[in-house]
């Protein structure tokens, strides 16, 4: 019975999708940033007490560079390194993303944008993915809050028919520039044709802070953003706890 | 129909979801700015706190400029020579300051009354 269960892990773990064993912790806002680089690395780490497989350690830390092409065109491209647990540090795709302002900051009851990403994976086992999702946020007086809703899906030769969803939802208190504590919730079901049962997705919230350092301040050039929470797992496929952090640096040009 | 083209339409329909609900509220009061010799004119800028404001900013210089507020979650690059529209509010009372990215001597706030 423990082979068997053992064995379904093994096969859950290959069919997941690139890089994809914990989804990805990170909020996209809709606001462009026209004729600024942005450089930025997002990690996270996965801990579980039940010392699964799959759940514990998993560490993800993909870096990307960005560039505000248009008022409302924003793209990156991303190198995703991880380490799986019991495997080696792995680059598992490089990515390009995209961001397609929908509407001007703060002119109507919601801020809105597309996004749309490709992943190419660099194993040749692996699957390449196409993303493609909505970023939504309102501003209410000091408080600021985003969904991010997305389908995700493989493509080519190795995909598989699985329609992935994800949820990020992040609301925060504007306290002031350099720390504004908020509540995030990050959500994904593997297979939207075959959802199961709701402990079998994946579900996680938590506290997180953000903020941000002008370097023009100490005569330096551009802006450092930070964001960092912890994430605590809500059902049985989700591991029981996860630290994420988000380090960006931009400049205008 | 199945699962997965329920999907797409629901992904598909989400830009026209996303544009019902993002049903235009209109500025209750409108105010503008220029830039000019590395200068924000006015550099304080009076509000009505509890409104909607549209303010509009020309750059009067020959370089480009970027109207920055973290306090106010905006960014806006404005072109030499043009004038861009920035939403704000409703805003609380008090003072927001805004800086040029690109002139960061430049600064200036907003101060809802």
């Amino acid at each position: 019975m423990r082979a068997a269960v053992r064995c379904w892990g093994v096969l859950l773990a290959c069919a997941a999708p690139v890089g994809a064993a914990h989804a990805e912790f990170k909020i996209r806002y809709p606001n462009i940033d026209y004729r600024e680089v942005e450089i930025e690395n997002n990690s996270s780490m996965t801990f579980d007490r039940r010392q699964t497989d799959r759940n514990n350690h998993d560490v993800s830390s993909p870096t990307e560079i960005g560039v505000g092409v248009l008022p409302w065109w924003f793209v990156e491209a991303e190198l995703e390194a991880a380490k799986h647990p019991g495997q080696k540090t792995s680059l598992d795709a490089v990515t390009f993303e995209n961001y397609f302002m929908l509407t001007e900051p703060g002119q109507y009851f919601l801020d809105a944008s597309i996004f749309a990403e490709y992943a190419h994976a660099t194993a040749s086992t692996d699957a390449d993915t196409a993303k493609v999702g909505l970023l939504l946020q309102k501003q209410q007086d000091k408080f600021l809050h985003t969904l991010n809703v997305y389908v995700e899906k493989q493509v080519g030769t190795l995909s598989n028919d699985a329609n992935t969803f994800q949820l990020g939802w992040q609301s925060r208190y504007m306290l002031n520039v350099l720390f504004q504590p908020g509540v995030e919730i990050y959500g994904e079901i593997e297979d939207l044709r075959h959802p199961g049962q709701f402990n079998g997705q994946q579900l996680r919230i938590g506290p997180m802070f953000a903020g941000s350092y002008n370097l023009g301040q100490i005569g330096g050039r551009g802006k450092i953003k930070y964001e960092a929470g912890y994430l605590f797992g809500l059902t049985g496929a989700t591991e029981t706890g996860a630290v994420r952090t988000r380090l960006e640096y931009e400049v205008p040009f | 129909m199945n699962r997965s083209t329920l999907a797409a339409i629901a992904l598909l329909g989400c830009p026209f979801a996303a544009h019902y609900l993002a049903t235009e509220a209109r500025a209750d009061d409108s105010a503008s700015l220029t830039i000019r010799n590395h200068h924000f004119e006015p550099r304080a800028l009076s509000v009505k706190a509890g409104n909607k404001i549209a303010i509009s900013v020309t750059n009067a210089g020959s370089e480009p400029a970027e109207f920055e507020s973290s306090e106010l979650n905006r960014e806006k690059v404005i072109p030499p020579g043009k004038t861009v529209t920035i939403y704000v509010g409703p805003l609380s009372p008090g003072a927001y300051p805004f800086f040029d990215d690109f002139d960061q001597a430049n600064t200036g706030q907003i101060v809802a009354k």
